[in-house]
């Protein structure tokens, strides 16, 4: 799988006042991700996320536990970075609820960052958690987990770092985590969201 | 437009960034503009309160329409070579962006104006405010649109080179060359 | 449209406020409601008139805009504020706080038999402010033009 890069100057879609139509949100995913991001080679990436797993499992000494933590808290690290540029790119409007968040983040975040689009299902009674079903996923192409590993360690943890950390800074306090993974034998990469509560207080003045 | 000073508030009210490209006429020291700064951070929060009754009954849809600013091009890049596109930070294309968006910031403050200079806030989801002092006082909403415009580039700006610092930790005063080069090239071509 | 206007003296009481509603017969002035809210607004207009000065000394500040409405102010030179709220559609109201500082001059100053320019200590009772019907109506027609 390769990516290259582009530079191509189609029109952009044109950004409604209100995020109501999922058509929008994925609009802006796909002209964002095909006209204004500089790409990398695939293999690359998956390669350096690798080795960072691997060097991180020798360091703890095969303590997969640390080692998901570790991977989280990078993830987290990295999420309240990449909100700014995220929100700087597609300057989207703050999300009515809990569902066009999940919609933005998986047709429009996902799409620019890591050119998938994750599905958004098992939805909870009261519409505060959902799972995302990826169908594939760069972070752990050709990678196969050893006996001790796929028992314990999460190889992709450190998207739900990431996760947490972007809405943690638009305040919305969630806990991320996996519940399955392909790697560990599943039928399907699943992680979950789910919305703890609004951090009403934090949020900035001059918001309805 | 002729701007005369960036700053960079963060979401608790302190300054992280500021720079003045023309001298300002009165003399400020750095605690001034510390104060200047949390004065900013507190008038825009009890701008937000006091929205006149009127205004919080009436129709709110017709205030949607408002809060779109439109993008206009050629601030800060130029239109006329279209032949190689700036790599502007991690953002391709002939322009940090280009359709028009809808600003975040509804009940804040949003501009001063005064006899000698205007002074424009910004503020993103993330609650970090970016201010623009310009010495021209147009009052038209082309050149509030043109303000808002710079301010979104700076935000664009910022969220490349200090963002992806990764010695520079969250809401700390600002000390990349990196990201005042690339704001004084996006203010200088205005 | 016009939202309130507020006059504020030079001891930062406020000595004056109606809030115009759509329908004009229920406009209110004076009411107890607004006296904290007058105090909000005489603080930051307060701090955001220092800041103006500090940036650029000399300067006089004009309009305050907000996603929702817009301020305008006229400071005269014996510390007397008139302030306007209105919405977006108004850029420039400063013709109107002229009149309407003309008004006060009138109505208010000239009228020897009202007091005027009351000190701190006294409590701002309903009496102290202004409460001439002449006054009042001659701003309807200023602002509802």
């Amino acid at each position: 799988m390769n990516t290259t890069t582009g530079t191509s100057k189609t029109a952009s879609a044109a950004n409604t006042t209100s995020l109501a139509s999922s058509k929008t949100i994925k609009q802006i995913g796909e002209t964002v991700w095909k006209n204004r991001t500089v790409k990398i080679n695939a293999e690359l990436f998956t390669l350096t996320y690798g080795s960072i797993v691997s060097q991180l499992c020798q360091d703890y000494q095969r303590d997969f536990k640390k080692v998901n933590d570790q991977l989280f808290s990078m993830g987290y690290n990295i999420g309240i970075r990449l909100i700014e540029d995220f929100l700087a790119r597609t300057a989207i409007p703050r999300c009515d609820n809990f569902v066009t968040t999940s919609e933005v983040i998986s047709k429009c975040a996902f799409k620019i960052f890591l050119n998938i689009t994750p599905h958004v299902t098992n939805w909870s009674n009261t519409k505060n958690s959902f799972s995302l079903i990826f169908d594939e996923n760069p972070l752990s192409d050709f990678v196969e987990l050893p006996m001790d590993a796929s028992k314990e360690l999460w190889y992709s943890n450190i998207l739900c770092g990431v996760l947490k950390g972007a809405l943690e800074m638009v305040q919305l306090d969630c806990e991320v985590y996996f519940v399955s993974d392909v790697l560990r034998g599943n039928t399907q990469t699943e992680l979950r969201v789910k919305l703890n509560k609004v951090l009403k207080d934090e949020m900035p003045a001059g918001e309805d | 437009m002729a701007i005369q000073s960036v700053m960079i508030i963060n979401k608790s009210g302190g300054l992280v960034y500021n720079h003045n490209f023309i001298e300002p006429k009165g003399t400020m020291n750095s605690n001034d503009y510390l104060i200047l700064a949390g004065t900013l951070h507190s008038v825009f929060a009890i701008a937000s309160q006091l929205t006149p009754k009127a205004v919080q009954i009436s129709n709110k849809s017709s205030q949607k329409t408002e809060t779109q600013v439109p993008y206009i091009p050629g601030i800060g890049v130029s239109t006329e070579n279209k032949m190689a596109p700036l790599q502007l930070g991690s953002f391709m294309g002939p322009d940090y962006f280009q359709e028009p968006f809808t600003n975040w910031n509804k009940s804040g403050l949003r501009h001063m104006i005064t006899d000698e200079f205007s002074m424009f806030l910004f503020q993103s989801l993330t609650g970090i405010k970016f201010v623009l002092i310009s010495t021209n006082n147009f009052r038209n909403n082309t050149s509030v649109s043109i303000a808002e415009n710079i301010l979104r580039k700076i935000y664009c700006i910022y969220s490349d080179y200090v963002m992806k610092d990764p010695f520079y930790s969250l809401d700390m005063p600002i000390r990349s060359e990196l990201f005042d080069s690339n704001l004084k090239n996006l203010i200088e071509s205005l | 449209m016009i939202y309130s206007l507020w006059i504020f003296d030079r001891h930062c009481n406020c000595i004056f406020d109606k809030e115009y509603t759509v329908n004009q017969s229920t406009s209110i002035v004076n009411s107890k409601e607004q006296q904290s809210r007058g105090k909000l607004i005489y603080g930051m207009v307060h701090s955001l008139k220092a800041m103006s000065t500090k940036i650029a000394p000399g300067n006089t500040l004009r309009t305050l805009t907000t996603g929702k409405y817009r301020i305008h102010a006229l400071f005269t030179a014996s510390n007397l504020w008139i302030v306007i709220f209105s919405d977006l559609t108004h850029h420039e109201l400063h013709e109107r706080l002229d009149k309407i500082y003309e008004l006060y001059l009138k109505y208010v100053v000239h009228n020897m038999l009202k007091p005027i320019d009351l000190r701190e200590s006294e409590n701002a009772k309903e009496s102290d402010k202004i409460t001439s019907p002449s006054f009042i109506k001659a701003v309807d027609q200023v602002l509802c033009l």
